[in-house]
């Protein structure tokens, strides 16, 4: 019974979790440095216990802060602290960010975490263009541990290595070798549009040696594209391919049947997406054959 | 009710003259899974950090600290983060789910990309984040994420 009265004892004076006790002659700061490892956490303290004073009784028993909710609280905050700290001076936005980051300290020091993250992103919002978007991002990783990303939409990416943080924008592409810093990103290649032959296209040729065409495909440039690769997948066999410095290619001769095309564009750097696929069909002429085999006498 | 609790935690048959009993030992936490495998497509691996073995992945397996994802050729496979964030893994790829916890010096990172190419997405930046590593540069999208 003993025991029973023990741990009866033991449970009554060992506060919960989200709960500290008061040392000796303890402060608040002292024991926000304690519990939140930060002595101006005081004012935390203060607004979530109601307390009027920074005077504490030792043996008081404090409710500390939902962990959770703190810590996202924080992370909001360091983010928009930083935006508004790299906006430009002169950033439309940045006064109204300002604004709003003072209201989410403020928050914050309440003890009201869940306001202090909503104020602050919405901060951090404001200075983030494309923040509003879905961030649509590519990484790729090559055999010597090279690393490319590209940014399709939304807010920038940052991209850091050797204590340098570079942000890349949407659009943009940078590509980040061992050992190195990031370089300033250039704009990624777009994808390269075919125009001729246009999709279905059902050409007639006369056969020469068994073998149909030419053909010609064509495409739109890109901006920025030094060279554009070319694969035309025929119906059996090996596929063809040709890097380019034009936008069109003459096919050789090729056997009758259906061909699917794409095309990509290259620069230095970059090897854009393929195109949408494209299929055209090359067929014997009938009527050539025929003249050829009348018995007109 | 913390007396019944208290009684309850006696063991059965404990006399007055018996030692105190000791507080009741916490609770093993289960690991809480970082992220979940999706839409796994062709000849996709993926090997525990807990053991050596590679293991055919199947659809909707959980991930934890260190698990590691691999594709093979033609193969594609999805990962979705807690978080809302998601990254869909291209062919011949290998990433690894990287710790929760942070560490002093080092950036948190969500996923680790040792080899391939992978697409991700948040929908919301303005309330996600994630964050890539590679072998040459660590990605990070979305909202700042700070530790203190």
């Amino acid at each position: 019974m003993r025991s029973a009265l023990f741990f009866l004892f033991w449970l009554g004076t060992t506060p919960s979790e989200r709960e500290v006790v008061v040392n000796e002659r303890e402060t608040l700061s002292q024991v926000a440095e304690r519990t939140l490892g930060d002595p101006n956490g005081a004012s935390e303290l203060k607004a979530l216990n109601g307390l009027t004073s920074d005077a504490v009784p030792a043996g008081t028993t404090l409710k500390l802060p939902p962990t959770e909710d703190r810590s996202r609280a924080l992370s909001a905050l360091a983010a928009a602290r930083n935006a508004v700290a790299q906006a430009d001076r002169n950033a439309a936005r940045r006064e109204e960010a300002s604004a709003k980051l003072r209201e989410a300290e403020t928050q914050f020091q309440s003890a009201d975490y869940v306001a202090a993250a909503k104020t602050a992103d919405s901060a951090w919002a404001l200075l983030s263009p494309g923040a509003g978007q879905p961030s649509t991002f590519r990484v790729k990783v090559d055999e010597e541990g090279e690393t490319t990303v590209s940014v399709q939409t939304g807010p920038p990416v940052r991209v850091r290595a050797e204590d340098k943080t570079q942000p890349v924008n949407a659009g943009e592409v940078v590509r980040v070798a061992k050992g190195q810093a990031p370089p300033a990103p250039e704009a990624l290649l777009n994808v390269p549009q075919p125009r001729m032959p246009t999709d279905g296209h059902r050409f007639k040729f006369a056969p020469v040696k068994g073998q149909l065409g030419p053909v010609t495909l064509t495409w739109h440039a890109v901006a920025g594209a030094k060279g554009y690769e070319v694969e035309v997948l025929p119906p059996e066999g090996t596929p063809l391919r040709r890097t380019l410095s034009t936008t069109q290619w003459q096919l050789p001769m090729l056997p009758a049947g259906r061909y699917r095309w794409t095309v990509r564009a290259l620069s230095e750097s970059q090897r854009s997406n393929a195109s949408t696929e494209r299929l055209f069909e090359l067929t014997e002429d009938k009527v050539a054959l025929e003249v050829g085999k009348t018995n007109w006498k | 009710m913390p007396l019944a609790l208290a009684l309850s935690a006696l063991p059965i048959g404990c006399t007055a003259d018996e030692k105190p009993a000791a507080p009741p030992p916490a609770p093993t936490r289960q690991p809480e899974p970082r992220a979940h495998l999706k839409e796994v497509r062709g000849d996709v691996k993926l090997k525990r950090a807990t053991g050596d073995e590679w293991l055919a992945a199947r659809e909707s397996l959980p991930l934890f600290e260190n698990d590691k994802v691999r594709t093979a050729a033609g193969a594609s496979a999805r990962v979705l983060f807690s978080n809302g964030g998601m990254v869909n893994l291209g062919e011949d790829a290998l990433i690894g789910i990287a710790e929760t916890r942070p560490r002093p010096g080092q950036e948190r990172t969500d996923l680790t990309v040792l080899k391939g190419q992978v697409d991700a997405a948040l929908e919301t930046p303005a309330t996600q984040s994630l964050s890539v590593s590679t072998p040459s540069a660590t990605v990070q999208a979305g909202r700042e994420i700070v530790f203190r």
